[in-house]
């Protein structure tokens, strides 16, 4: 049998002992600092109260009915022991109880809520460049899906860690007052188990990294068949049979990557099983009856609790090496949620930004992609204050541009100041507060109209005010107003029960009402108008150069570009025309031949 | 009611039973073989053991004894290893099967009745839970294999020992499954009741994890005020998922401690005392005997055959939750196929949305077989949902609409197949091939797939790809992906139509990311093509509409005009006002 393909590359990094445990203990700060105080001093007493149990239920118990059965004790304490034990078992139920079914599940929530926000903060960090990569998707996925479990299991390991010792201490007492020889016996069953459990789960977490991809695929596929923007697509064409074909070639990988692990686990699995079980116990029964038969060293009674202690030693044992391996796997675990904490953000120190002058100078700006140059060697200037449209065939790198001046890219070559600083001089925040910038997809969250605008959930009255004086500006007071919850109807019925559905041009000029509530210097729209009508798109430019905020906009109906001070007309990522509204028109070149084809479609030649 | 019960498990084992083919024969034999071995071996052999030392066996025939029972164990654990794998195998077989006619079933459904809150929970439900109930009625189906071979074990020691220590474990065994039928069931009503509430939770929580994997949502959300206002609205979600998951698990948490109580102290000491007593009375001060009788008790009491009642009410209530699902599908219609170009027409049409939306009110229109039509107006005025309307997905509140006079209700939009052609405002770019893209799933025709990517005018972004029509997209799912500007995917999604080549086309703002010059090309190549089709199409791009044979203006549902461009721009009309807005001439 040769081992699967994967097998061979090593993938997981390895790491010294030290650094697992490092992250196991990073693991189990992140689960104690979020959860309540009283959670550890709880769980270890839990831990000390259910071990002396167990060690009364499965030791002292049977060996006291034993001694019953063989005459050497009164039913008397038999009853004692019974009820002892009752007791015990009662008090480690109900705590447990009370605490595992009542309040952890919620701080659990919590937990898992802190650790999605802080990987959500790390997507909302990262360069963007990232998402041009599979692999920060497969980490992405590898870390929501396993830091809370980590983090969880890392906690339980510390408190079982600890439970442990108490079962090893009291139980070794218990057996080597009868024979000490005993606990040899184990130990190289012990160590022989850890070693296999390891193996076992670093296969294990090798699985798991191969199969991130596929399990995105998977969440892809079903995205298709519930996000609503697919409803009509898939019930009037046969994609969904394509998409199921994805679905059916990704679970065919996934079996096949299963099928391979399992291959090497399970004789693996098998001999890790069988040996402390096999050799270990038949190993000790063999021994204690040898004691009986042939030494006669031992009464029945003797007997049995050296059986029932040497168990539970044996149990207990076997616990710590699946505990000790565990931490290996867990630790694994947890380092996906670190390696992707990890993903390169922005963090540069800089000064803070004062500038009251806010020209925009774009010098040399150079960005490719895959090798192919998207927007080539572009430079030009903008007064504070002055708007300029950028228009030209798709593909001429119009959006890129965009972009690379919010910084979404960095520039292979050349450089954006902002009021003569170098933009990778400021700080990412604060380069922020200086852009509002609306994509050719306008993102609607599923909340109400308010705070689709306003981008916050405190609302006073005078923001309410402020909102219907937006939505006048953007056209939208009549469609809010006919609405039964007016600005408080939540948009989107995925998640409402009464929500409202807004059409393509309702959405963009909700966007844009967003974009103007920002108050922010320069605003830098993606064709912002692409489905109004054409009322609509006139109200909108007049209102946007009324606001008096410099003013980016990239457009395919050629006429809005007489709203701005300057048109450049953008190709191959060059600027291929450029000058007032009217020049361009007078120069008879592209641009002209561009805005005379919406009069003569199908007419010239 | 306790037949469809019945019924419902049944059709959850038939399920397994079907996709499960081989791998089923190889883990129920395993498991069952397993279990053998196990109970044979926990109730028996130390008894045995123990029996053979009191009553002074040879140190040899000890070791044989122990021997033995090595041997015994080390097979129970190869087996049930071997059967963990067969029911992993057997799972990854099932699940995605029942996952696929979840998904194919929901196509089938009503459109609006999909689209809302309770059905989303409703089908999140039961795919997200399929694979825990559809694993848990692989279980049920061993272990009941398992019980019944138990209990013939049991009768065998019936006959052999002591009646009336068997009477009492019999008496406890039946008392244990008259509370454990009574506290299984209420429990698991309670937890599934729970889950289904907790489902909109769960699924909000999804929300979040897709919004920021999406990148079309990464730009938005590097903005600061707009990360932070979606973080509050997460953290707020977040306290209500743990709020309600208190409440939730408040209902059965009387319940569950009850149980838990009873599992632990029941088997410790109930049965170890009345076994106890009940010996001392009987005068068996045998060690053995006592051995065997408690290791009896607690084996069999601890079964998965007693708990089996609550897991089996679960997986019933699942697959009758999965069923009513399943069965919600609309009567499929009739596949119609327009050879020519159809005529269409709508009668006194109205829609409304639920809450008020838009609609349509009271629109009647006739279109002649290859006519040209443009659809006009403002935002909201209801040009999107008559297109939607024309595909017979949505069910208009009154009137009627017809293709070739056949009533679209009825008929064209057969299963996966529309005779109508439909580029939509929304149309999705699929993360496949750019062939697959155009293809949509259809039959596959190189050529075809060549053609109609030109006549969208895809060419220019084609040659730059190294791998051609085979590129794919979607960067977070394959290496060596490309990713198409918007303009650049909307041509793609316009090749769809060409390679349809259906005699009735809809399109709604087809070009709107196009820029001005290749829209120019697109049209003035595509008109020559649509010739002997009819058209509808929404724009706002008003100089295309010269080449259509009729313009309609809608407002508020209604057509407020009608008539060839020219005629509309020759006398005082809301098209030419609106035409004169766009052209700035006003």
């Amino acid at each position: 049998m040769s081992p699967p393909a994967f097998f061979l590359q090593n993938h997981v990094t390895h790491r010294h002992t030290h650094q697992r445990t490092k992250t196991m203990i990073k693991a189990m700060k992140l689960y104690y600092s979020n959860m309540p105080k009283w959670l550890l001093p709880y769980n270890l007493l839990k831990e000390l109260l259910s071990s002396i149990s167990i060690i009364c239920n499965g030791v002292i118990l049977p060996s006291v009915i034993t001694r019953y059965f063989t005459g050497e004790i009164d039913f008397g304490i038999v009853l004692i022991a019974i009820s002892v034990n009752l007791l015990l078992t009662f008090l480690v139920i109900i705590s447990s109880h009370v605490v595992g079914n009542r309040m952890l599940p919620k701080e659990e929530i919590r937990l898992k809520g802190v650790v999605q926000r802080n990987i959500f903060k790390k997507m909302h960090e990262v360069s963007m460049e990232n998402y041009d990569r599979p692999e920060f998707f497969d980490q992405f996925q590898l870390a929501m899906d396993n830091a809370e479990e980590a983090a969880k299991a890392s906690a339980e390991w510390l408190n079982s860690f600890w439970g442990m010792m108490i079962r090893i201490v009291t139980t070794t007492i218990v057996v080597t007052l009868v024979n000490a020889k005993i606990l040899l016996v184990m130990l190289g069953c012990l160590i022989l188990g850890v070693i296999l459990e390891i193996f076992i789960s670093v296969v294990g977490i090798k699985l798991k990294e191969k199969s991130a991809r596929i399990a995105n695929v998977f969440e892809y596929c079903e995205r298709v068949f519930y996000v609503r923007d697919y409803a009509i697509e898939t019930r009037i064409s046969s994609i969904s049979k394509a998409i199921l074909g994805l679905y059916d070639h990704n679970l065919d990988a996934a079996k096949r990557l299963i099928k391979d692990t399992y291959r090497v686990i399970l004789p693996v699995d098998v001999f890790r099983a069988a040996i402390p079980e096999v050799v270990t116990y038949f190993g000790l029964l063999g021994y204690v009856c040898y004691g009986i038969v042939v030494r006669h060293a031992y009464s029945a009674g003797d007997m049995v609790m050296l059986l029932t202690g040497a168990l539970t030693l044996y149990y207990t044992l076997s616990m710590i090496s699946s505990h000790l391996s565990r931490i290996v796997d867990h630790s694994r675990k947890f380092q996906f949620y670190l390696n992707f904490m990890n993903v390169e953000g922005q963090t540069e120190e800089t000064e803070p930004f004062s500038e009251k002058d806010l020209t925009l100078k774009i010098k040399d700006l150079t960005v490719e992609f895959d090798g192919h140059i998207v927007v080539d060697h572009l430079s030009f200037t903008m007064e504070q204050g002055s708007s300029l449209a950028i228009v030209g065939p798709n593909g001429a790198g119009k959006s890129t541009l965009l972009k690379a001046l919010l910084r979404y890219y960095k520039p292979t070559e050349g450089h954006v100041y902002v009021g003569g600083r170098e933009a990778s001089t400021i700080s990412e925040k604060e380069y922020r507060h200086l852009f509002a910038y609306m994509g050719q997809e306008p993102v609607v969250m599923e909340a109400s109209v308010l705070e689709n605008i306003l981008m916050k959930s405190a609302i006073t009255e005078e923001d309410r005010k402020f909102v219907w004086e937006l939505l006048e500006q953007v056209g939208l007071k009549d469609k809010v107003e006919s609405l039964e919850n007016s600005i408080d109807s939540v948009i989107g019925k995925e998640f409402s029960e009464d929500g409202v559905l807004l059409s393509g041009g309702e959405m963009q000029k909700l966007a844009l009402a967003r974009v103007l509530a920002m108050q922010k210097p320069i605003v830098i729209l993606d064709e912002p108008s692409s489905h109004m009508d054409p009322k609509a798109e006139k109200e909108l430019f007049e209102c946007l150069k009324c606001a008096g905020k410099t003013l980016i906009f990239i457009t395919h109906h050629i006429k809005n570009a007489q709203y701005a001070d300057r048109v450049i007309w953008l190709e191959n990522g060059a600027i291929c025309e450029s000058g007032t509204f009217d020049q361009l028109l007078k120069a008879n070149g592209k641009f002209r031949m561009a805005y005379d084809s919406k009069y003569n479609v199908l007419l010239g030649d | 009611m306790k037949k469809s019960s019945q019924k419902d498990i049944l059709y959850a084992i038939r399920l397994v039973m079907k996709y499960g083919e081989k791998n089923i024969i190889g883990y129920c034999l395993t498991t069952i073989l397993a279990g053998v071995l196990q109970f044979l071996f926990e109730v028996y052999y130390l008894a045995f053991l123990l029996s053979a030392i009191i009553h002074g066996a040879s140190w040899n025939t000890t070791l044989q004894i122990c021997l033995a029972g090595a041997g015994i164990v080390a097979l129970r654990i190869l087996l049930s290893k071997i059967s963990e794998r067969c029911q992993l195998f057997l799972e990854l077989e099932i699940i995605p099967k029942i996952k696929r006619n979840i998904y194919e079933a929901s196509l089938r459904q009503d459109i609006e009745k999909q689209l809302n809150k309770e059905n989303y929970d409703e089908y999140t439900f039961v795919v997200q839970n399929c694979g825990q109930y559809i694993a848990l009625s692989v279980n049920i189906l061993c272990n009941a294999v398992i019980a019944c071979i138990y209990v013939g074990f049991f009768c065998v020691e019936l006959v052999r020992q002591d009646v009336y220590v068997m009477a009492l474990i019999v008496l406890m065994l039946a008392f244990h499954f008259a509370m454990n039928y009574f506290l299984h069931k209420r429990l698991s009503d309670r937890k599934f009741a729970s889950e289904q509430k907790l489902q909109p939770s769960i699924r909000k929580n999804d929300y979040y994890r897709r919004l920021f994997y999406l990148k079309s949502n990464a730009y938005y959300l590097r903005d600061e005020e707009n990360y932070s206002h979606v973080m509050d609205l997460y953290d707020q979600d977040v306290k209500e998922y743990a709020d309600h998951l208190v409440k939730c698990r408040k209902e059965f948490f009387a319940w569950n401690l009850f149980k838990n109580l009873y599992d632990n102290l029941y088997l410790y000491m109930i049965a170890m005392i009345a076994l106890i007593l009940l010996l001392r009375y009987r005068g068996i001060l045998d060690i053995s005997v006592y051995w065997q009788d408690y290791a009896l008790v607690t084996k069999l009491s601890s079964l998965y055959f007693f708990s089996m009642v609550g897991d089996a009410n679960a997986v019933k209530k699942y697959v009758s939750a999965m069923r009513k699902f399943l069965e919600k599908i609309i009567p499929e219609k009739t596949a119609v196929h327009l050879y020519d170009a159809p005529e269409i027409a709508i009668c006194n049409l109205s829609y409304q949305y639920e809450n008020g939306g838009f609609s349509i009110d009271n629109l009647s229109l006739f279109v002649r077989k290859k006519e040209k039509i443009a659809i006009v107006g403002r935002n909201g005025s209801g040009k999107t949902t008559l297109l939607n309307l024309l595909l017979g997905l949505y069910q208009p509140a009154s009137g009627e609409i017809s293709i070739d006079g056949k009533d679209v209700s009825k008929y064209f939009c057969h299963g996966q197949h529309c005779a109508i052609s439909l580029m939509s405002q929304n149309y999705n770019i699929y993360k496949l091939s750019i062939k697959d893209n155009v293809v949509m799933g259809q039959e596959e025709n190189p050529k075809r797939v060549a053609e109609a990517l030109g006549k969208a005018q895809c060419g220019d972004f084609l040659d730059a790809l190294t791998e051609g029509v085979e590129t794919k997209l979607g960067r977070d799912l394959y290496e060596n992906a490309t990713e198409l500007s918007g303009g650049q995917e909307q041509r793609l999604a316009l090749s769809r139509v060409f390679y349809d080549d259906s005699s009735l086309i809809l399109m709604d703002e087809p070009t709107a990311k196009i820029d001005p010059l290749q829209e120019d090309r697109i049209f003035s190549r595509s008109m020559d093509d649509f010739r002997d089709k009819t058209v509808m199409m929404i724009t706002h791009q008003l100089g295309i509409t010269r080449s259509f044979d009729r313009i309609i203006v809608m407002d508020n549902g209604k057509i407020v005009e009608e008539g060839p461009f020219d005629e509309l721009m020759g006398r005082e009309s809301i098209f030419r006002d609106m035409y004169n807005y766009q052209m700035g001439d006003a």
